[in-house]
């Protein structure tokens, strides 16, 4: 939670909710959170928790209708994003946070050369002469690992191989050097030898060039080597937030505390995994109390009645529970 | 919180889920929208009702088919006179009444009128639309009975077979579907079960051409390669599998057909090449009437307007059909 | 132990580009290229690679889902390729296939208990009220309540749908079930409820299954053997332990090396293996040994000659001219 840095970010009381026929989707239902420069930050939860809407907001992104942004602040340098003009927030996107998505192939124009596209945002927004952003471009696309850069920058995407066009969409969320890239499931829909790849490079560039990083994920393995500080999400809320060794070692929900012990790891063999009841619950429909308390191993009845506040559990340590502050305690008894 | 008094922890979280829970309605929002169109996640029949009662214009063509069918069904007991009577025929009718018997403007006895023979517009419209219903129900079924057919031979199978189909398909495709079913009829002769074949017959192409394409699609699936593993039979994949979640747009242009077919009835009788006078359709009657079009122009506009408004009815609920089967597609088609 | 399934050197190779001309010149896809591997009665063998590696098409060869050029499958002692269709219908009764995608392998137009029902009506097991009482029964072991049976398929989650798949797969008591990555299209939480179904089942119903993953992490929970793949080769084949303990082939220490682990300690610490550039086309593979393109151990002759796949040590064979962990 980065408390030496010096602040990037604040997200306040973030909500943002879907009007449809079926009723309202709080898809982000009073998210909070902070993030340094040079931070990574790593947004976990499982599909519909709300992580990628979060970002979405973040930037601006929500397509409204249905969707609207009902409540909250974004404060990036001073400024609220959502109080932005659309003039402002697009300066916003190309020149200060960069963003990229699962499936690099729908962010890429097939008809374009992939140099094109990246030295197109360069000359826009830097102001740059067609032939210095060029050499821009092919500069990015080294620094993101892509052999034979010049070769490559005149090639289409069709021409790249999933792991390339990852990187290719990471060289064009730098091309403006960024202060904060938001990387929203980089390399979920990648092999697992690319996948490391890819981590690895976001990694590098967040030491290197001092970004800050969002990284949103459902794999709690894929941020392990990365994050500094992890967001725990689940139906629209925040339900644990620390630094990443209190959230993986030391978990306050039971949320994130089943996640970790029923995800199959590599390194050790149990017979029977731990299993999560139940499936994620509607956001429209969402079960009363603690959204997570039908699935619950601990749950007792104040959970199905109130909804339980984020407190601190310790030190640096937000959790979303009714039972945070003697958690590691019952957490243990549950264990062995 | 309570320390488990029994089991391993596995015990203290079931593997159940609970079903009222899940909301697939939200993975839209997370914008992944794709993901659906990918695996074609397609609405069962009553979310499509749902859908096509909340669209007007759809509602506005069926409340038209349904009074079209309704006529077509009753004409006998809706016609207020005999559709082929003329007074002019009339041997006990004299002269003069003869004369004030044609062309009357629409009055309490004749509701639409009367023709340049004395015979009731209203009676003749009313028996006329047994012919439009009955071209476009006939002609549709047999163009999809032979589109259906092939459009399944090709897409299902492939190879060589597919080629021979879609080429034929091809060239009947280089017909437009008048001048098509002009040079038919001139070899069956005029009639109305020709007609039935010359507009059936030339529709099977499109119809073979979309079935197909949708087949394609579909027999991705792995629920298709599950069946096989099964050892379902080819027949039981096509008719289980296949055809269900194929069958939409086909759904729809053969609903938008029927109208389409309707329009080239009258187009043919209006050339003299369907239904045989004295015998009335909206085509026939047309042509007709539009001789008088710079005396009594009102007469044409009769058999006009029922054209038109039957054709736009069953396109309305095409319409209709497509975005209520496939919201996704509103406005791409 | 008896062999339930046996694959013997496998081949097949898929034409690229359609027609008659075309196909003949575009070269042709070597999607599986000399498979063999066998699996016991009551056992499970982890088929792992990456995208590409021809383990999904060598699941449906073995299933006769696609005709394989060339090799045998020898299934309850009878080489299955060679069956007519018909003696190949009874034999589908023994195996079954559950689908990576639980939104794409379920018909939306049929309801679960048709679904369940289906293989029996093909197979013509039973009457219509026994088949609906062995559905009902199917649906409960799988973990769904007996009502579930009318509903439809998008009334259910990405989890219960891969129930409704199991529960179709189970339908004929087969003896080999082959899971085609049943859990990767699921969310983190779901994925160990399946898991952990599979296992019990396999335990009650003394099933065999040929599990395929793309990373050793899903693998190693379930399997009693594991099969690494590579552009259409087997590289590794192993028990378990051995493999996890001491892997000989590059790749597979490379893959291992590549699987996340949720430890952010570990992960620190780690000294990861990063393989360099992409998996090559299957249309054209490197010469000699397939993974000499990306080995930081490649030596001329993995460049000339293929390594054959031998043991390295008991029971644990490799395809690796300088083998890791000897």
């Amino acid at each position: 939670m980065g408390a030496n840095g010096e602040r990037l970010l604040e997200v306040r009381g973030l909500k943002t909710y879907f009007h449809t026929q079926a009723g309202v989707v709080k898809a982000v239902d009073g998210v909070s959170f902070d993030l340094d420069r040079g931070e990574a930050l790593a947004v976990v939860g499982e599909s519909g928790c709300g992580k990628s809407v979060t970002a979405l907001s973040i930037l601006n992104l929500i397509p409204d209708p249905p969707g609207k942004v009902e409540e909250g602040e974004v404060i990036f340098e001073g400024r609220n994003l959502l109080e932005l003009s659309d003039r402002e927030i697009r300066q916003v996107r190309g020149n200060h946070i960069g963003m990229i998505f699962q499936d690099p192939m729908t962010s890429l124009n097939p008809v374009f050369t992939i140099g094109n596209q990246i030295r197109e945002p360069i000359q826009i927004h830097l102001g740059l002469s067609r032939k210095e952003a060029k050499q821009r471009a092919i500069e990015l696309l080294e620094m993101v690992e892509i052999p034979q850069a010049e070769k490559r920058y005149k090639m289409y995407p069709h021409e790249f191989s999933g792991g390339m066009r990852q990187r290719a969409m990471i060289a064009m969320a730098l091309s403006c050097e960024p202060m904060m890239l938001i990387a929203d499931e980089p390399s979920t829909a990648l092999d697992v030898t690319i996948q490391a790849q890819i981590m690895e490079l976001i990694g590098r560039l967040q030491r290197e060039i001092n970004l800050a990083v969002m990284l949103i994920t459902h794999d709690l393995g894929v941020v392990a080597g990365v994050a500094e500080a992890v967001l725990v999400m689940y139906a629209g809320k925040v339900v644990e937030y620390a630094d990443i060794g209190r959230v993986y070692y030391n978990s306050r929900h039971p949320y994130a505390w089943s996640l970790m012990r029923s995800v199959p790891r590599m390194d050790e063999k149990r017979e029977r995994l731990l299993t999560i009841g139940g499936s994620p619950p509607s956001l429209i429909n969402l079960p009363p109390g603690c959204s997570f308390s039908p699935r619950c191993p601990f749950a007792e009845e104040i959970c199905s009645e109130q909804e339980p506040p984020l407190v601190e559990a310790e030190p640096g340590h937000l959790s979303a529970c009714h039972f945070a502050r003697d958690f590691e305690r019952h957490g243990k008894g549950v264990e062995d | 919180m309570r320390l488990p008094d029994h089991g391993g922890p596995e015990d203290l979280m079931p593997g159940k889920e609970q079903p009222d829970l899940l909301g697939p309605e939200i993975e839209e929002f997370e914008l992944e929208l794709e993901k659906e169109q990918i695996h074609g996640r397609t609405a069962l029949w009553s979310d499509v009702w749902y859908r096509l009662r909340h669209n007007k214009l759809a509602i506005v063509g069926i409340v038209i088919i349904i009074v079209l069918f309704l006529v077509a069904i009753f004409a006998p007991l809706l016609a207020t006179h005999d559709p082929l009577y003329s007074p002019l025929y009339d041997s006990t009718v004299s002269s003069a009444e003869k004369a004030g018997a044609v062309k009357q403007t629409p009055n309490s006895e004749h509701w639409l009128g009367t023709d340049q023979l004395g015979r009731d517009i209203y009676s003749r419209l009313v028996h006329g639309s047994r012919v439009s219903v009955e071209v476009g129900i006939v002609a549709v079924l047999i163009s999809l009975l032979i589109g259906l057919l092939f459009g399944a031979l090709a897409g299902y199978f492939g190879g060589w077979g597919d080629s021979v189909i879609m080429r034929s398909a091809d060239i009947f495709f280089a017909f437009p579907t008048v001048l098509g079913a002009i040079v038919i009829m001139t070899v069956l002769g005029p009639g109305l079960i020709n007609v039935f074949i010359a507009i059936g017959v030339l529709g099977w192409a499109t119809i073979a051409r979309i079935f197909r394409s949708s087949i394609l699609s579909v027999k991705e699936n792995e629920y298709v390669e599950a069946a096989r593993a099964m050892g379902a039979s080819h027949a039981r994949i096509i008719w289980k599998h296949i055809m269900p979640n194929s069958i939409q747009p086909i759904i729809v242009y053969a609903t938008m057909g029927v109208g389409g077919a309707i329009l080239a009835e009258a187009w043919l009788a209006f050339l003299g090449l369907g239904q045989q006078l004295p015998a009335p359709s909206w085509g026939n009657m047309l042509s007709e009437y539009l001789v008088y079009y710079t005396t009594d122009p009102w007469m044409m506009f009769i058999p006009g307007t029922a054209i038109v408004l039957s054709v736009l009815a069953f396109i309305l609920l095409g319409d209709g059909l497509r975005d209520a089967l496939d919201p996704r597609l509103k406005g791409s088609v | 132990m008896a062999m339930l399934i046996e694959a013997r050197d496998i081949v097949k190779h898929f034409p690229v580009g359609k027609g008659l001309i075309l196909s003949r010149l575009g070269g042709t896809v070597k999607a599986v290229d000399g498979v063999s591997l066998q699996v016991e009665e009551g056992k499970t063998l982890g088929l792992v690679g990456e995208s590409g590696c021809g383990k999904s098409t060598l699941a449906r060869l073995m299933l006769r889902l696609i005709k394989a050029d060339s090799g045998e499958v020898i299934f309850e002692d009878r080489d299955i390729l060679k069956l007519p269709n018909k003696d190949m219908q009874a034999v589908r009764r023994s195996m079954q296939i559950i689908f990576q995608d639980p939104y794409a392998s379920l018909n939306p137009r049929m309801s679960v208990g048709a679904i369940v029902m289906e293989p029996m009506v093909i197979h013509g097991e039973g009457d219509k009220e026994s088949r609906r009482n062995r559905a009902i029964e199917l649906i409960s072991l799988v973990g769904l309540q007996p009502e579930h049976f009318a509903r439809y398929p998008h009334e259910f989650s990405g989890g219960q749908r891969q129930r409704i798949g199991v529960a179709r797969a189970l339908a004929l008591n087969p003896r080999l079930i082959i899971c085609d990555e049943p859990v990767s299209a699921l969310d983190v939480s779901i994925q160990a409820q399946i898991l952990n179904l599979l296992k019990e089942l396999q335990e009650d119903f003394n099933l065999t299954y040929i599990f395929i993953a793309h990373d050793l992490s899903v693998v190693r929970h379930i399997s009693d053997e594991v099969a690494v793949m590579y552009l259409g080769k087997i590289v590794e084949r192993a028990e378990h332990d051995l493999l996890y303990s001491s892997p000989k082939h590059p790749y597979t220490v490379a893959l291992m090396s590549a699987v996340p682990l949720p430890d952010p300690e570990k992960e620190r610490e780690r000294k990861r293996i990063i393989l360099e550039g992409d998996v090559p086309s299957p249309i054209d593979p490197p010469s000699g040994c397939r993974f000499h393109t990306r080995c930081w151990k490649k030596r001329d002759i993995c460049a000339e000659q293929e390594p054959p796949l031998e043991d390295k040590a008991p029971g644990h064979l490799a395809a690796c001219f300088f083998p890791e962990n000897l």
